[in-house]
């Protein structure tokens, strides 16, 4: 089943085109990464799937429907976990959940008990009664993830979840995002930090001005641009013969020997540095570095839009 | 207009002074310098350009006409329809309006001389006045026409001259190719072969008395040879057109040079990868949406520079077209870029336009499985 | 529910907010204290009249003229008037034109005559006043006892003569001029009701600064749950902050509010409805800063001329600033306290309190127009 359908999605303000005609459909279970730079149309199209906006033209549907006619029912089964922190300050962790979670028709006991589920979730539970103004950056971020969460949607949204915290929150978070999806819900992650969307999602939609320029799993997106890695070995001393042994190794299509550098254009999709290595150490040589170059996503955003995706 | 306004003015001016400097027998010296105020502010309102200091100049030139009337002699009074005809012209679009505007004072002139007089100058300078505006008006239309005319006949030519250089770059590396390819083919082809038959021949020639058997059959090896070769001639004359992978870079390159040639941008055209693998379709939509990035560079991106780049990446090609430019922080689409997109969405691909640093137009498109 | 929800969330904003408590409640009750008792002195001078000093001369030629001026002026002697009889070898009119005496009264058979001081008008006026209901009752009295049932006359004679009647005091202010601090409570309380303008403008731009908006937004509750829940919980707490300041006026600082709070109330109340609904249109109207700014100038501009700095009366003549003054909200509520304080007239609340209402259900539909209008909040 497909939690979030987008069929032919544009928005306009003014004359500038946020997002243009896009198209995509999230799956069930899926961890879906939307990767792209600022004002790529990232925000925006989520803002558009969350009600906040006005499509121009397009139809987006969650869980099969159309979010323009059942409003209410979009809405419910959609967990939202904007950018900017969006809680109260001036209201202690417990009451900003419980007064979000009430939003979505939880009452009494219930809904103290989803609140502190959600609170405990982000490992806020011993902070309940704190206000968020004397929070870290990370408490307050985990804290706007609960938020998001006490109703139990179907799709969560995490806008740039981990904007400008420590490596620690950071990683508590996506253990939470993990965690979620594993409970059984779609999560949609955008980002601009390419390692988090490689590490998380299951299925990335490279994002610029825009459009979806290309989406498939980290595979498939690297596929697309090449089917080529670089590995580089040093070694003590490099006996030219070595070469033609290498070059019988699956997968090697070329070798240059210059010096004590080793240099080898290998498949992607063959996993040979294990057999080159014995190779190698089965001759006697002596491996001084070794380094492989295998394209990622920051190449393949590189390469496609011509741009580093924090620029 | 402005030299008619003047002497219009000069000529109710000098009318004034016959009629009441040199009327008088002893003409006071308070006449002379409000003559002399009234021309001096006239002048200046004429030479000043911003409208809206024309226009507090002018009403001042009508206060001190009033101040002169009032208090020196009233037949000042013959000046103010030219001034307040100043005053309201640009503001009242009806000349009718306009008459009676200048009239209206006559309702408070007594003497009868005055009032013809005053009659008189409000009539004729109402008639002519409207007509001369009437006149420039159709002037100045005509000229902006012109102006339309000419651009558009530049524009025209430009084309023109572009189409011409397009057509002899085409011209050229066509018959370029042309050219490499047949001395290629015969080279490697018919080359050969002639060096291999005249070998055998050689041969032949040799053994031709001491065994004869041997020789015919060198003979009719190269016989066989020959026959190959020429059948090989045939055939590369007869297939004249050069393979499409070979051809689509090769286009290219003429269309951006031509290109460059005629608007003066420097130019580059790079490719990478195995071009091979671009069908003559892809090519197609890479070259038209080229030429559209290139026609946008020339109209609005004020570059020096453009790079054309093809690469053929895993299972994409990638065509872009960037210039150094201005760019554009927030793009629009206009025609162009729709009609690219639309090429490109017809072959499943993706047009990105970005003018964060120049403008630079990215065209995706997925290589199909086959190739 | 959502909409009590989202009401009850506004309160807890409120009343956690130090500064906008300081704002609301601690600034007005001590400027109230300031104002109240630094300019005590100006409000205590009450006009006193005084005593009224007549100079009386009878030539005795009327016995029943003088009889009841006897009679008349044992009666007025109660009510403060002195009377002299005149001395030999004095001037009347030169005692009045000294300032000696206020007024001067002849009784001879040609009548009553009066001369009066130009130099205490009041004075003079009230001793008028007097003098021409003598005057009546006299010739009434006359004119009866000429018909022929003179003893009936003689009767009312009688009656009149015990009576000393000639003054009811039916004034204003029977009982109570406002002090300084009487005058500011009721000042300080408008303003205050008009000041929920300020957290009013807070209510939609705050979750937008706060980036709560988006989740509002998102949630399944619609803009009108958003509106009305946003709305009445401004109502409620500037309503509280109002009824604090009333209560704390009345009872710690001991400001005379009249007896008839719930008019009172209801005056400032409406008002608050009038201020929340400026508020969130000007809020809507403006971007965050300028409409901020713009309310400033609002509140100020209507507290100055609604005299809430400097005390406006209410009768006062203002010659030109008269349209000025009563472009204030807070100075028609100001003149509907005091008449319903000082005079009791309660139906004096209901055009306020109508124009209040009017002017804010035109306003809030306004805001709602361009809420529903806008996407997001």
């Amino acid at each position: 089943m497909n939690v979030l359908d987008i069929r032919g999605l544009t928005k306009k303000f003014g004359e500038f085109i946020a997002v243009d005609n896009m198209s995509l459909s999230v799956r069930e279970g899926e961890i879906f990464g939307f990767l792209g730079s600022n004002g790529a149309g990232k925000s925006t199209t989520i803002n558009l799937v969350a009600s906040l906006l006005r499509p121009t033209s397009g139809e987006i549907r969650i869980l099969e429907r159309n979010i323009a006619k059942h409003r209410r029912f979009a809405k419910t089964n959609l967990g939202i976990v904007p950018q900017e922190l969006a809680i109260y300050q001036d209201m202690t962790a417990l009451e900003n959940v419980i007064f979000f979670a009430g939003l979505y028709g939880l009452r009494g006991e219930e809904l103290k008990e989803r609140a502190l589920e959600a609170l405990q979730f982000v490992g806020l539970e011993d902070k309940e009664k704190s206000y968020p103004k004397n929070f870290s950056g990370g408490m307050k971020r985990r804290l706007n993830i609960a938020c998001a969460i006490a109703h139990r949607p179907k799709l969560i949204i995490m806008d740039e979840p981990t904007v400008g915290i420590d490596p620690q929150s950071r990683n508590y978070i996506l253990g939470s995002v993990r965690r979620l999806n594993e409970m059984g819900c779609t999560i949609i992650y955008t980002s601009h930090y390419m390692e988090e969307v490689e590490e998380i999602c299951t299925r990335i939609a490279i994002v610029d001005h825009g459009k979806i320029i290309a989406d498939g799993t980290k595979e498939q997106l690297i596929a697309a641009i090449t089917d080529m890695k670089n590995i580089t070995i040093e070694l003590k001393k490099a006996d030219p013969e070595l070469a033609v042994t290498l070059k019988q190794i699956a997968g090697i299509r070329a070798i240059s020997v210059s010096d004590n550098l080793i240099t080898i254009s290998s498949d992607l999709a063959v996993d040979n540095l294990g057999t080159i290595l014995k190779l190698l150490i089965d001759s006697g040589s002596e491996i001084k570095a070794l380094e492989e170059q295998a394209p990622n996503l920051e190449t393949v955003f590189l390469t496609l839009t011509g741009r580093n995706l924090r620029d | 207009m402005e030299r008619w306004n003047l002497v219009n003015k000069l000529i109710v001016l000098l009318l004034i002074i016959a009629v009441s400097y040199f009327g008088e027998v002893q003409p006071s010296p308070w006449m002379v310098l409000s003559l002399l105020a009234y021309i001096a502010v006239m002048l200046l309102a004429q030479l000043v350009h911003p409208p809206r200091l024309k226009l507090v100049l002018n009403a001042f030139a009508g206060y001190v006409l009033l101040l002169c009337m009032h208090s020196v002699n009233p037949v000042f009074i013959l000046l103010l329809p030219l001034t307040l005809r100043d005053l309201l012209n640009g503001y009242l679009r009806s000349p009718y309006v306009l008459l009676s505007v200048m009239a209206l004072p006559l309702l408070f002139l007594s003497e009868l001389q005055l009032q013809l007089g005053y009659a008189f100058i409000t009539a004729f300078f109402a008639f002519n006045g409207t007509y001369a505006d009437l006149l420039q008006g159709k002037i100045r239309r005509q000229e902006e026409q012109l102006d339309k005319l000419r651009g558009t006949q530049e524009r025209l030519m430009n084309r023109l001259h572009e189409n011409e250089d397009f057509i002899r770059a085409a011209e050229y590396t066509y018959k370029l190719e042309e050219r490499n390819r047949l001395s290629q083919e015969l080279h490697d082809g018919v080359g050969h072969a002639m060096t291999g038959a005249l070998i055998q021949m050689e041969a032949a020639k040799a053994l031709l008395w001491k065994d004869e058997q041997a020789a015919e059959k060198l003979l009719q090896n190269a016989i066989g040879i020959s026959q190959e070769a020429i059948e090989q001639i045939r055939l590369t004359l007869k297939n004249t057109k050069p393979p499409t992978q070979q051809l689509g870079i090769h286009r290219l390159k003429a269309v951006v040079e031509a290109f460059g040639s005629s608007s003066g941008l420097l130019t580059t055209v790079v490719h990478e990868g195995e071009i091979e693998r671009i069908s003559p379709l892809h090519w197609k939509v890479i070259h038209d949406n080229a030429a559209e990035a290139l026609t946008n560079t020339a109209k609005y991106a004020g570059a020096t520079a453009v790079h054309v780049e093809v690469r053929v990446l895993g299972k994409l090609v990638k065509a872009v077209v960037s210039d150094n430019g201005r760019g554009q922080a927030k793009i629009v689409k206009g025609l162009g870029l729709v009609g690219m997109e639309e090429r490109a969405a017809a072959v499943n691909g993706t047009v990105i336009a970005d003018g964060a640093s120049g403008f630079s137009v990215t065209t995706l498109i997925p290589l199909s499985e086959m190739s | 529910m959502n909409l009590l929800r989202i009401a009850v969330k506004e309160l807890k904003h409120d009343f956690r907010d130090r500064w906008n408590l300081m704002f609301m409640l601690a600034f007005p009750l001590t400027l109230m204290l300031i104002l109240g008792f630094s300019l005590g002195s100006t409000f205590g001078v009450i006009a006193q009249v005084g005593e009224i000093r007549v100079l009386v001369r009878d030539s005795g030629d009327n016995p029943a003229l003088s009889d009841s001026f006897a009679a008349f002026a044992a009666g007025v002697t109660e009510s403060g008037v002195q009377f002299d009889d005149w001395q030999e070898g004095t001037e009347g009119r030169t005692e009045v034109e000294q300032d000696l005496y206020d007024s001067y009264v002849e009784l001879s058979s040609s009548g009553i005559h009066i001369y009066s001081s130009s130099r205490n008008s009041l004075k003079s006026d009230i001793f008028q006043g007097m003098m021409l209901t003598f005057g009546d009752r006299y010739t009434a009295v006359q004119t009866i006892s000429q018909t022929k049932d003179a003893a009936r006359a003689l009767q009312i004679l009688d009656d009149a003569k015990g009576s000393s009647d000639y003054v009811r005091e039916v004034s204003v202010v029977a009982e109570r001029q406002p002090g300084a601090l009487d005058y500011y409570a009721l000042a300080m309380s408008c303003m205050v009701a008009l000041w929920g303008a300020w957290s009013a403008s807070n209510l939609i731009g705050g979750e937008r600064r706060w980036g709560t908006a988006s989740r509002l937004t998102a949630a399944p509750i619609t803009k009108f749950d958003i509106f009305t829940g946003k709305v009445l919980g401004s109502l409620v707490t500037n309503m509280l902050c109002v009824s604090i300041v009333v209560f704390v006026s009345k009872y710690v600082f001991g400001a005379y509010w009249g007896d008839h709070m719930p008019a009172v109330l209801t005056v400032l109340f409406s008002e608050v409805v009038l201020a929340v609904s400026l508020g969130l249109t000007v809020s809507y109207l403006f971007n965050q800063a300028s409409s901020r700014s713009v309310l400033m100038i609002i509140t100020q501009l209507a507290a100055f001329f609604g005299g809430a700095y400097v005390a406006i009366g209410v009768d006062e003549d203002l010659g030109i600033f008269h349209w000025v003054t009563n472009l204030s909200p807070i100075r028609w509520a100001n003149v509907a306290l005091t008449r319903i304080v000082y005079a009791g007239q309660i139906a004096s609340m209901w055009p306020v309190v109508f124009l209040n209402l009017g002017l804010a259900v035109i306003m809030l539909a306004a805001a709602a127009a361009m809420m529903r209008r806008k996407e997001g909040l």
